[in-house]
């Protein structure tokens, strides 16, 4: 959905004159009321904590159905592309983005008296309830953040298990695999997996030899959704050997849902949690 | 017996003959030198004689297999082409090409015809060495060995002794007498009147494209076709071991 | 020194072979590795063996010897030194093709439509090459020419991958124009080597055409070899081989103007000799570059080809540098 700048001046011109009478009555709106986000993740938290008409623009990555969870969801929302320009002719009085969205964009934003919060990436699950709390507090809905944190936080302690036998890793186009330093890494051991790159002395997200791999053989290799046209990044994804390591354990595609720190991660932890479950018998 | 027979020869560049109806014959045994100003059409005649170049009319050459032609007939083109520095003796054995089948190692005779061109063209202290370090002249020698170890029994060589010293000049036009006493017919395109007058037995003169003359040396090296096709005046007369020929002044 | 010159180069080529096979970031040691790809076991080792580093140095002979035999063929026809099917182009415009076979999904769908595409790659190209090079292959519009396709067939690649609707493929650019071994399976062997086999055939045919070409192509004719023949050959033949081996690890260059250099003292210059040497050769260098890139930077993913440029190109330099003395 294009934002159609004609369509939206005079709602803006009796917005503004509200927001200036009630400033000047002494009533002065702390909340905002026009709310862009410019990042996947910031994207999610808002379109699960703002209130109707509150989140005007999210990234147009975020109605994508292989990156987004809530692709649906999102399209409804106008789309921008995170560039200065087209997010100041909205006339956001808040922009919520990510630690390295374009900072070239975000400073010139800055200069231009536009309030931008940005979100850290959290890399683990416990971290998810402080940033809906602080989506919350910023969008003035902090009791509904309350009730997803409820939420969550239930979900995700009736979820854990403790690391037990069974080892799994991340196999992603040319052989990238994760570390401890992610998110994904977090889940995974949630559910009650080992994450074998620890046996390896690594402790970054990085490339990872195939041969490695094959030697470690894990009980679960978790790997992408291959997109369209082919690549030579994921060819290494059909590779023989990589195949019968799938054919031998268990495989798992890791979807939308993993994008970023959101309670839809959820999804894939009780996903997770049944393979191990199913593998072990 | 005619090893080579040309009948109304024609080739054309757009639509000028560069050889005009040529008709000529070489027989066994016979050292025949085909002469003429530059640009007269010697090596065109020559090269569609072999059938290198399309033509009109008809060359005895026209109809036999390539294989076959190559053990019937050697040439020896003006461009003196030695891609690669190999040997002399590697050169010249490519000279047994045809007679060898395909992955067949060269045999014993192979090697001894070889030798024998080696030595008609003085150069055996060569064999060794490496083609490409060799003077223009030694170079231009090999080459002819190389035509001379194919061992066919008709030659055609477009001006093989262009740049050598007298001696080996010489030396070459008597290579191919003492083959055409065994036997071989050999077509050679010369410069040089006074070689062509000593040592062939028939010439063949050509002027823009048509055989303007034929015969022995005295009959075709007269005045007239001097003046006419060269613009040359000469001294020709018999020495005690052949045909004495010198060109003297211009005159057009 | 000229007939022990194939056995030692095939024993080169046996002891790179095995060399590659014990090369690895899996450290395991030599007795383990030969036990577990001769003894039929399924465990992990005999995996990495089999289906990982087998492949692997099984194409590296097999891209070494397309390469250095299609070099030593075309050094051999165009009676040119600087000639190299990477340095005009032909390597590149078979990574066009290969590029667009995927892209399109239609390697999807028809498994050999990748080799074939690369293939029709590599004819186009070398068609033009002969076309613009001329009978005598001169080293001035031979470079120009390849200068030129080479950019073309560059350009045209990168567009290719700009316009995939798949997000990876920009970063491929470096796959196609460097090659690589990497992560190669069995898939590659077999897709690849019919079509080499096929270019080995034909280029081998050209023993005695190419010996006779020494002197001239009127000379060589005049003996009774048929040189437009052999021209057909020598273009099928590289298309094929510089097609196949593009197909499966991208550009690789220098292999076939690098080989031929070094053993044409060796062999007397002969260009006929000079073709099976080549492709020993070219089996050695890609098999010993492709173990150096394992073990310089093994973390960084070294591609094969910046080894080979860093060889091939100051090499390169140095015969211009010799050969400008003649006519260019």
């Amino acid at each position: 959905m294009r934002y159609r700048s004609n369509a939206r001046c005079p709602r803006l011109i009796s917005l503004s004159l509200a927001a200036w009478l009630g400033c000047a009555a002494g009533v002065c709106a702390q909340v905002p009321q026009r709310v862009v986000s410019m990042n996947l993740c910031t994207d999610l938290f808002a379109m699960a904590l703002a209130a109707p008409g509150q989140l005007i623009s999210v990234s147009a990555i975020a109605s994508d159905p292989l990156s987004s969870p809530m692709a649906e969801e999102a399209a409804r929302y106008p789309a921008n592309h995170g560039s200065a320009e087209e997010i100041f002719l909205l006339q956001p009085d808040l922009v919520v983005a990510g630690i390295w969205s374009d900072p070239a964009a975000i400073a010139l934003l800055r200069r231009l008296d536009i309030r931008v919060e940005q979100f850290v990436l959290e890399d683990e699950l416990s971290d998810i309830p402080a940033q809906l709390a602080r989506m919350g507090a910023l969008l003035g809905r902090q009791t509904e953040a309350q009730t997803l944190i409820r939420q969550f936080e239930t979900d995700l302690a009736a979820l854990s298990t403790p690391p037990g036998t069974r080892r799994a890793a991340f196999y992603y186009p040319n052989g990238y695999t994760l570390g401890p330093d992610s998110l994904a890494d977090d889940v995974v051991t949630t559910a009650g997996y080992r994450n074998i790159i620890a046996e390896l002395d690594r402790s970054a997200s990085g490339q990872l030899a195939l041969e490695l791999l094959v030697l470690a053989a894990p009980d679960l290799i978790i790997t992408s959704q291959p997109y369209r046209g082919a690549s030579q990044a994921e060819e290494i994804l059909r590779h023989p050997a990589l195949q019968t390591l799938i054919a031998v354990g268990q495989t798992y595609q890791s979807g939308p849902e993993w994008a970023c720190g959101t309670p839809a991660v959820l999804t894939a932890l009780r996903a997770l949690r049944d393979l191990r479950i199913g593998g072990a018998q | 017996m005619s090893l080579l027979t040309l009948t109304d020869l024609t080739v054309l560049r757009g639509i000028c003959p560069v050889v005009d109806q040529a008709t000529l014959a070489v027989a066994s045994g016979e050292v025949v030198g085909l002469i003429g100003p530059n640009g007269a059409g010697k090596t065109t005649l020559m090269r569609a004689a072999l059938g290198l170049l399309p033509h009109g009319g008809r060359s005895s050459l026209d109809d036999i297999p390539a294989a076959q032609r190559a053990r019937n007939v050697a040439w020896l083109p003006q461009s003196r082409e030695i891609a690669w520095p190999v040997t002399v003796e590697t050169l010249v054995m490519l000279g047994r090409v045809p007679h060898l089948s395909a992955g067949q190692r060269p045999s014993d005779a192979d090697r001894a015809a070889v030798t024998e061109a080696l030595e008609a063209m003085d150069l055996i202290t060569f064999r060794s060495r490496a083609a490409t370090e060799l003077s223009g002249g030694e170079q231009a020698r090999v080459l002819i060995a190389r035509a001379l170890a194919q061992q066919t029994p008709l030659i055609l060589a477009d001006e093989p002794v262009a740049g050598l010293d007298p001696g080996h000049q010489i030396a070459t036009m008597q290579a191919f007498r003492t083959l055409a006493a065994e036997g071989t017919a050999t077509l050679v395109s010369l410069h040089d009147l006074g070689l062509a007058a000593r040592h062939c037995d028939r010439l063949v003169l050509m002027d823009r494209g048509r055989i303007v003359a034929e015969g022995r040396p005295e009959f075709v090296l007269k005045r007239e076709n001097l003046r006419d096709t060269f613009g040359i005046t000469a001294h020709l007369s018999v020495g005690p071991d052949g045909l004495i020929f010198q060109p003297l002044e211009t005159r057009r | 020194m000229n007939r022990a010159l194939i056995p030692v180069l095939s024993s080169l080529v046996a002891i790179l072979f095995l060399v590659s096979l014990l090369t690895g970031p899996a450290g395991f040691g030599p007795g383990e590795s030969l036990r577990a790809l001769l003894s039929p076991q399924s465990d992990a080792i005999t995996l990495v063996m089999r289906e990982i580093r087998l492949p692997r140095a099984i194409l590296a002979v097999l891209v070494g010897v397309s390469l250095g035999l299609s070099g030593a063929a075309l050094q051999g026809y165009l009676r040119n030194p600087l000639a190299e099917p990477g340095l005009i182009g032909v390597s590149g415009s078979a990574a066009l093709g290969a590029v667009i076979a995927l892209h399109s999904g239609l390697a999807a769908s028809f498994v050999l439509a990748l080799p074939l595409a690369a293939l029709t790659g590599a004819l186009i190209s070398t068609l033009l090459i002969l076309a613009l090079a001329g009978p005598r292959g001169s080293s001035m519009t031979l470079i120009l020419a390849g200068i030129a396709i080479s950019a073309l067939a560059g350009a045209l690649l990168s567009l290719a991958l700009n316009l995939s609707p798949n997000p990876f493929a920009t970063a491929e650019t470096v796959f196609w124009l460097l090659g690589s071994l990497a992560d190669r399976s069995f898939t590659h062997v077999w897709i690849a080597l019919p079509f080499m086999a096929l270019g080995w055939v034909l280029l081998l045919s050209l023993t005695r055409p190419l010996d006779a070409l020494t002197l001239g192509e009127d000379a060589a004719q005049s003996l009774g070899i048929r040189v437009d023949r052999a021209r057909l050959t020598l273009i099928v033949g590289i298309a094929s081989c510089v097609g196949a081996a593009t197909a499966v690890a991208g550009a690789i260059g220098f292999v076939g103007l690098v080989v031929p250099h070094i053993l044409r003292p060796i062999v007397g210059a002969q260009p006929g000799r000079l073709l099976p040497a080549s492709a020993l050769g070219g089996a050695a260098l890609v098999l010993a570059a492709d173990i150096a890139t394992r073990l310089i930077l093994p973390e960084r993913d070294l591609k094969l080809g910046v080894l080979m440029a860093l060889v091939g190109a100051p090499l390169f330099l140095h015969l211009i540098y010799k050969t400008r003395r003649e006519s260019l």
